[in-house]
């Protein structure tokens, strides 16, 4: 108990620090500092159409956030979120389209959800197969094949699926059945934020109440412990990667669903990428993913509202995110207890 | 007489994990050129007393006089700055590194910049005084386990300290090194080092001790020299007198359950470790494999279990080929083992009692885990094999030695395998914790047949049916127990390989 609480503390702490770093950067940066820093920390929370943009950002970010942490709860590292997210949003949509008339919204959006899971899935089996057959590292078989991807879903977006009459960078749209329905008018909040939640809480009790995840979280623990006392260690490197993949896939596919209705170029904007910040300041917690997706959202939607309300780049934001980044890797000079000594 | 070394006054300390008492105002004072053993039980406190004096632990209060001023030490380097030493109890060294690359990280920090041909010199001139023979540039990896603590030692000596600890020296070597050890402790002594030592083996104690305190539960019940005392006494004050001896013998069933045929094992760095290892294990018997520790007993475990590479021979398992198999395979089948490294591989430090303890009901139970149960059947566990723990979530890491050896037996034993391979099943016991530790192998052997590797003959021959000897990887002797065998005319056996005793 006092280990949970514990963590907790510490991981209040990062944030507290980095949001205090971000106050001194705005200080610095801006001509009008005062403004700068209300509209930077607090516009967010002015209106309706400001906070349900927040928590519209946070829902693909829930989801890659889930997506890091249960790969990391076997010691896997998923890095190829980024390109599981554009592949996933890719194939759900192009399942979308050619279903589109054939099948009613909600089994249409189920369809979609599902294939856009398997895809993301088996990108991610590939090197989870390749780490447990060649012992190739999963880091950089994931990454490599994730940047691939990326360049792959772009043809595709400004090939064969392109919506010609638009002149965008973007695929053809999705039927309007096929779309969550918004929340919070005007605001591009939709209803997949029970999807993210909900998510979250099937993660935490598969990880924490489960047979298998409880094999997952040994195998994560201790690589020869698990191996040693009869588990199998292979499977449950591969399910787990398994599982990352297809969930980061959704954050994709969620953001095509509730706003976009359709796969853009570069829609992203870095969900694998901060997934795996959010699982390491929720210290792998599926339910403590939600604050956390919650709190990166609220940072880059400060700078985007600092950005038009005051004189900030929205660059800014990426910097102050940066900084909570490294605040979150450079964990280990907080001493691991603090106030309580303790030795090995 | 003249003053002491290291005063220890009043010092008590409670662990916030378990709440348990592990210091309950010890005090005790260390001269140079005594040898002080402390005798207990597990968990009676001895490694946290010496901790305490390392400045690995902080006490709660007390305090500490060295060599007439305060002490207060911070950390193991404040101790080891100051002039105080210790080797632990399991080895801490480096195995990617060479001997002299080990003893360098060792060497006192505010010592005067040398050079290493210098250095080199030094090491040479310290082995030689205390006649510690190493290999100064050979990988640590290569080195036997009686080597490595040789290593340990040098690193200590090398800064040349006036109080050495030896935390439970004895329990990870041969008889052989045990000699060496004594020897070196005694010539410690001859040169003015205070000198403690922790045991919880009576014996041992007697041989070479000066002065003998006896800790129970935190505190210290006796304290006395060694010629004003007797093992019997001591052995009423640790044991409170009970002694049982053992004489459960069952007649062996037919049943061949393993069957290990010429079996070779890769060891470390491309050399075969196991060279053509046969034996034959019944249901109803204990085989022992003995043997100086090193010499390829470990590799042999690790061979049968899947967990090294076999590069010759076959494992036969209830009339199955089940060579290179790996564990999870093995373990269904009914084959289960206990790991010589307890620490790394037998239990998983970052996780609780309860899933060390229950990891196989849980990783084979229903999909959803039933909670209730698991706890329940845990303290069922841990209360029938005598463990003392705090909470049942704790880390394992909470548990001392001995505690954790019993927890680890009960898991292996309570899923109920047919042929059971334990590497030192002993290591580390108290004679109490030994004798409940014997009679539930000889319990259980009724239901399964039981492979132990240990380097303990002695203990061995009390409850094994039949005991086999490997020196450098070969069996050179293999025999039944029968009355009038001893453990001297077994040791003769351990060097058989080198000296053509065969």
């Amino acid at each position: 108990m006092i280990s949970k609480l514990h963590n907790l503390g510490r991981s209040l702490m990062v944030v507290g620090i980095s949001l205090i770093v971000g106050l001194l950067l705005v200080i610095l940066m801006s001509d009008d500092p005062g403004d700068a820093a209300k509209a930077f920390f607090l516009s967010v929370f002015s209106n309706r159409f400001y906070f349900g943009n927040l928590l519209a950002h946070s829902i693909p970010l829930m989801l890659t956030g889930l997506a890091a942490s249960v790969a990391f709860a076997a010691s896997c590292f998923n890095l190829g979120m980024e390109g599981q997210v554009y592949l996933g949003a890719l194939a759900g949509t192009s399942a979308g389209i050619f279903l589109s008339d054939l099948v009613p919204g909600a089994i249409g959006i189920a369809l979609m959800f599902t294939v856009s899971f398997f895809f993301g899935a088996s990108l991610a089996s590939i090197s989870a197969i390749l780490k447990i057959r060649t012992g190739v590292s999963e880091l950089i078989s994931s990454l490599l094949l994730s940047n691939g991807i990326v360049l792959a879903v772009d043809y595709f977006v400004e090939g064969p699926l392109n919506d010609k009459a638009s002149g965008l960078a973007a695929s053809i749209s999705l039927p309007a059945e096929f779309r969550f329905s918004g929340l919070m008018m005007p605001s591009s909040l939709h209803t997949g934020i029970f999807f993210s939640l909900f998510t979250a809480f099937l993660l935490w009790f598969f990880l924490f109440k489960t047979r298998e995840g409880f094999k997952i979280r040994i195998v994560g623990k201790s690589r020869t412990f698990a191996f040693y006392t009869g588990l199998n260690t292979d499977k449950l490197l591969f399910w787990a990667m398994f599982l990352s993949g297809g969930l980061a896939s959704t954050a994709g596919m969620i953001d095509v669903v509730g706003i976009h209705g359709r796969v853009m170029r570069g829609f992203s904007s870095g969900y694998g990428w901060n997934g795996i910040a959010i699982a390491l300041i929720a210290r792998n917690h599926p339910l403590l993913i939600i604050p956390a997706a919650i709190f990166f959202a609220y940072l880059e939607s400060g700078a985007q509202i600092a950005s038009l309300e005051a004189n900030i780049t929205p660059e800014f934001a990426r910097i102050v995110q940066a900084v909570i980044f490294f605040l979150v890797t450079a964990e280990a000079l907080v001493p691991k207890h603090l106030g309580r000594k303790r030795y090995a | 007489m003249s003053k002491p070394v290291l005063e220890i006054n009043d010092l008590n300390k409670t662990y916030d994990t378990s709440g348990a008492k592990a210091l309950d105002g010890v005090t005790l004072d260390l001269f140079s050129g005594e040898i002080t053993t402390l005798l207990g039980e597990n968990a009676a406190g001895k490694t946290t007393l010496m901790k305490v004096i390392m400045g690995i632990e902080k006490p709660d209060s007390g305090s500490m006089v060295f060599k007439g001023k305060k002490y207060l030490p911070s950390g193991p380097h404040f101790a080891n700055e100051k002039g105080l030493g210790m080797v632990p109890q399991s080895i801490k060294v480096v195995d990617r590194l060479t001997v002299i690359e080990n003893l360098v990280l060792g060497l006192r920090s505010n010592g005067k910049n040398i050079r290493m041909k210098h250095y080199r010199e030094c090491v040479r001139e310290l082995m030689k005084k205390y006649f510690l023979q190493l290999p100064l540039d050979n990988e640590v990896a290569s080195l036997s386990t009686g080597q490595r603590q040789k290593l340990e030692i040098l690193r200590v000596l090398q800064n040349s300290p006036d109080v050495i600890i030896f935390d439970e020296p004895t329990t990870l070597i041969s008889d052989r090194e045990k000699e060496e050890l004594f020897e070196i402790i005694a010539k410690l002594r001859s040169q003015g080092k205070a000198v403690v030592f922790i045991t919880h083996k009576l014996r041992e104690a007697f041989s070479i001790s000066d002065k003998i305190v006896v800790l129970r539960l935190g505190k210290v019940v006796f304290s006395n020299s060694r010629y004003k005392t007797s093992i019997e006494e001591l052995h009423e004050l640790l044991y409170g007198g009970e002694s049982c001896t053992l004489s459960v013998q069952l007649p062996t069933s037919d049943e061949s359950l393993l069957r290990v045929h010429e079996v070779s094992v890769e060891g470390s760095s491309n050399t075969e470790a196991v060279k053509g290892v046969s034996l034959e294990v019944r249901r109803g018997e204990i085989l022992f494999v003995s043997g100086v520790a090193g010499n390829g007993q470990e590799e042999l475990l690790d061979g049968i279990f899947g967990m090294r590479r076999i590069l010759s021979g076959r494992v036969i398992f209830e009339g199955k080929d089940v060579t290179g198999l790996r564990p999870f395979e093995l373990r269904k089948l009914g084959l289960a083992a206990l790991h010589y490294d307890r620490d790394n591989i037998a239990s998983c430090r970052d996780s609780s009692i309860r899933d060390n303890l229950l990891v196989y009901s849980l990783s084979n139970g229903k999909w959803v885990i039933e909670e209730k149960k698991h706890v329940l059947s845990a303290r069922r566990l841990l209360c029938d094999y005598g463990v003392t723990f705090g909470e049942i979530e704790d880390p394992v890491s909470s548990l001392s030695g001995g505690n954790l050896q019993k927890l680890l037996l009960a898991r292996e034993i309570s899923c109920e395998p047919k042929v059971l391979l334990l590497g030192e099943p002993f290591r580390g016991l108290d004679v109490k914790s030994l004798e409940s530790v014997k009679l539930l192998l000889t319990e259980a052997k009724k239901r399964m047949a039981i492979v132990a590797f240990s380097a303990d003959v002695d203990e061995a021959l009390t409850i094994a049916d039949r005991i086999l000897i490997i020196s450098e990887g070969r069996v050179v002797y293999s025999s039944d127990v029968r009355p009038g065998l001893s453990a001297p005319d077994l040791r003769k056996y351990f060097f058989g390989a080198t000296e053509g005793l065969e």
